[in-house]
This record gives structure tokens, sequence and C-alpha cells, in this order.
């Protein structure tokens, strides 16, 4: 039996901002993007949490709910430099250590010192060495799987640790709501409760041949989770983990229903989403773009093409088509572009697609060097500047 | 209320470890003494570095400084002024 352990850093954008700027501590403090500016909550502290303010709430609302907190611009250089050293820590433990996220780690403690019944040992060294460097806190969970560990670090927020074996996932679990299944959101919560699926027990006795007619391959994962079974590994920080999709998002300053501001803040997406994909060396063959209204109401359109691209001018041509196709001038509040089906460059299926237009791809390898050595804004491109 | 400055400033600091450490820096005519830095963080600007301090002075006013290693220079980039 394996024994993973799920690290997840508490509030930890705003943690951060507590230690870093002490005046903060004991403090509502709510970290955003540019607090005169719209957008939603990246991160409360537990303080403010009181409130009812959470991650992705829009700023007003927080506002609303807490006038008197305090909203700052994140930063995330801070938390990247956290987030390096605490892979650092974890390391101390075990070589097996996969960053899910910015602020959360799976460890594979099995074959360790800390395997088994010693693994709790391990987790209360780890909380230790987290509070004595940077005096934050983490939730810890462990599982004989990545999935229940995940799950159980979630269990005893903030400053958790909490072990769990199968049986105790389904005392546990089995009885809540399906949609506090990791990976369940609010649209699969009403699909299932239309299925008369209500609680996590439910989901992991209904059968599974209608779970696939109506979820496809994503029923018999559904089922797997609420039996609390996953047999994916650790994937160690050193081999990657690989990439499904590279995209930028911008939520507008106001809600605009012009074409040409639509337009210009689409060229700079695609042209960021092409710098990262050239950078980290992938190509994709499929664009989506997302567009938010000023109702909250989501749409992401998406069109394959007919080859790979990391061009800038390929995705925001195909964008601005599905924007052209599927924008019916309503006001729109936030809009994004991705790149998805992505694979290696220079992979065997990728190779004969950059012969053709040597010219432009050798203005690219010009922008990107300048931009390696100079800065991400040493060369801009003019449509996105007014 | 953290305020935004990003004014040039001046510093006098220690390398210590391998370490760039400030130790008191002159804004608006006065000198603050660092009393601690409670964290830094690096940010890459192409092939150049700028290196970040967070920096509570003698008085518990909270800074963050930068120090660009293109330009060599040190930037004052916020300040959270207590009372």
């Amino acid at each position: 039996m394996r024994t993973i352990a799920h690290i997840d850093m508490d509030a930890f954008f705003a943690s951060v901002e507590q230690v870093f700027n002490p005046h903060y501590k004991g403090k509502p403090l709510i970290v955003c993007g540019d607090p005169s500016r719209r957008g939603v909550v990246s991160t409360a502290s537990y303080e403010a949490r009181k409130y009812g303010v959470k991650p992705g709430m829009p700023l007003q609302e927080a506002r609303y709910r807490c006038p008197h907190g305090i909203y700052v611009e994140g930063g995330p250089g801070k938390y990247i430099h956290v987030s390096l050293q605490l892979l650092e820590i974890y390391k101390e433990f075990t070589p097996i250590v996969e960053p899910s996220s910015i602020d959360e780690a799976f460890l594979d403690l099995t074959g360790t010192v800390y395997e088994g019944e010693a693994a709790r040992r391990g987790a209360i060294l780890i909380k230790k060495k987290i509070r004595e460097e940077f005096n934050l806190t983490a939730s810890i969970g462990i599982a004989p799987n990545k999935f229940m560990a995940k799950m159980a670090s979630g269990l005893e927020k903030p400053d958790g640790l909490v072990q769990i074996n199968s049986e105790d996932y389904r005392k546990i679990f089995w009885k809540r709501k399906v949609d506090e299944l990791w990976g369940v959101g609010a649209k699969t919560a009403a699909a299932l409760k239309r299925l008369g699926i209500d609680t996590i027990g439910d989901l992991a006795r209904f059968p599974v041949n209608i779970l696939r007619a109506e979820f496809g391959i994503n029923g018999e994962k559904l089922v797997d989770m609420a039996r609390g079974e996953d047999d994916s590994p650790v994937i160690p920080y050193y081999e990657g983990v690989p990439v499904k999709s590279m995209g930028h998002e911008h939520t507008l300053r106001e809600d605009t229903d012009s074409l040409e501001k639509l337009e210009r803040t689409l060229l700079r997406l695609s042209d960021q989403v092409g710098r990262r994909l050239r950078q980290d060396g992938y190509v994709g063959d499929t664009v989506t773009l997302k567009l938010r209204n000023a109702k909250f109401v989501t749409i992401t359109r998406q069109r394959k093409l007919t080859g790979y691209t990391d061009e800038d001018k390929v995705i925001f041509k195909t964008a601005r088509r599905l924007l052209e196709e599927h924008w019916k001038g309503e006001t729109v509040r936030l809009i994004g572009v991705s790149v998805s089906g992505l694979a290696k460059r220079g992979s065997s299926l990728t190779e004969s697609l950059f012969k053709k237009d040597e010219k432009r791809r050798r203005t690219l390898e010009v922008i990107d060097v300048l931009r390696d050595k100079f800065g991400e804004n040493v060369i801009v491109r003019a449509g996105t500047m007014r | 209320m953290i305020e935004t400055i990003n004014e040039a400033i001046e510093v006098v600091s220690v390398f210590t470890d391998g370490k760039m450490q400030p130790l008191r820096f002159k804004w608006k005519g006065n000198v603050v003494k660092v009393k601690r830095i409670t964290g830094g963080w690096i940010k890459n600007e192409g092939e150049a570095k700028v290196y970040y301090y967070s920096i509570l002075g003698e008085n518990s006013d909270y800074f963050e400084i930068c120090y660009d290693s293109r330009t060599l220079r040190w930037t004052l980039c916020r300040v959270f002024l207590e009372g």
C-alpha cells in the first residue's frame, strides 16, 4: 500500500503577505489584482473569510461583505519564491514530490522512513519546518492515494493534519454532498442531482453504465473518486507534469461592447499565449475563446486547427474568428484565449509544419530573443497599444 | 495603507554568506535603518534580475525596496507607514 501526503498551504497568498508585512497580521486581508480596478479575490486571509469573502468572489461583493478589509495587489514573485523554497523542504522527506499548484504538493512517502504509520510523524516535522522557516501554516492529508490525500487535507483547515484509510474515507465522505468531491463543480453536481445522486455515497453505489452514458469517460472517473480509488502516480517535479493547455484571460477595466477593445485585448492575450508556448517548447492544435458577460454568464467556444501552431498570429486569427461568430454584441466583462491539444515542438507530428513560413518564424525567434534578454515589454505589438 | 512610490534611493548594504542585505537607506532626506528583513524575492527581467526586499524600519514602517542588477540602482517601490 502506498503512503501519499498532500500538502496544502493555508490561505497561501494572504499568509505570505502577512508574513512579509507584519502590519497585516491578524487583519482581514484580501489579495487581488489592482484593487482600484475590478476583478476577483485571489485569496482571503482567515480573518476575511469570517465575513464570507472567498477566492473567486468579485471584488465588489467582497467589499460589500468586508468593507473594512485590506485589499492588496498580489505579488506573484513573492509567492513563487516561497513556493520554490517550500519544495526544498519537501525534498528532505522524499525525492518524489509533485507540485500540483503554487501552494499545493503531493509527496510519495512510500519506501521512506515516513511510510505507513510513520507518515504522521513526518507530516508533523514538515509542518514544524514550514512554521519555523516561513511562519506559515499548512494542512496535510495522508492516505493510500493522491485523491484521498487531497480530500483529507481539506478536512481540518487551517493547520490540519489528517491521516485516513479507505474505510475512514467511506465513513467521513460518503454522507457528504457530492459537490464536496475534488473536481466536481456546480454543473456536474447539478447533472448528478438530476440522476438522483445527492451524496458521495449515492455516487459510489450508482451503476457505472448509466454514468458512462451521461458523462462519457468521466462517468467512470466520478465513481472511482466517490469510492476513493485512484492509482495515479505522484509525478516528481523533475519529470514535469504534462501540460494540457496554456491560456491567458483578462477582466476588462470596464464592461465593454466595443469590438475594437475586445480585439485589442485578444491580440495581447494571443501574443502572451504564443510566447508561453514557444518558451516551453509546445505547439497546440485547438484554440479556445472564453467570454464572460456583465451578468457573469460564461461561454467557451473552440476550434480545431488543421495543424499545430505556437504562433501569435494564428492564435489571434482563430480567436477573432470565434469572437465574430459567437459574440452577440452584449457587454463583455472578461475575455480569454487558450491553446490545447498540446504536443512538444519538434516531435514527429509537428515537424513539417514550420517549414512553410520561415520568414515569420525567424521574426518570432528574434522577438523572443529580445524578450529573453531585455524583458517582456521591450517589444509589443502596435495593435495592442493605444 | 500601502502606497506605491517608485523613487530612486541610496542604500548601504552588506554582502554576507553570498547574500546581499540592505542595512539602511536614505529617502526624502531621512535615513531609514533596517530593523528586520521580513522577506525577499527575485524577479527576472529578461537576463537581468531584480532583487526585492520587504523591510521593517526601526519605527516599524514597512518598505519594499529593490535592486536592479542591470542598472545597479536601488528603488523604493512601496511603503506602509505606521499611524
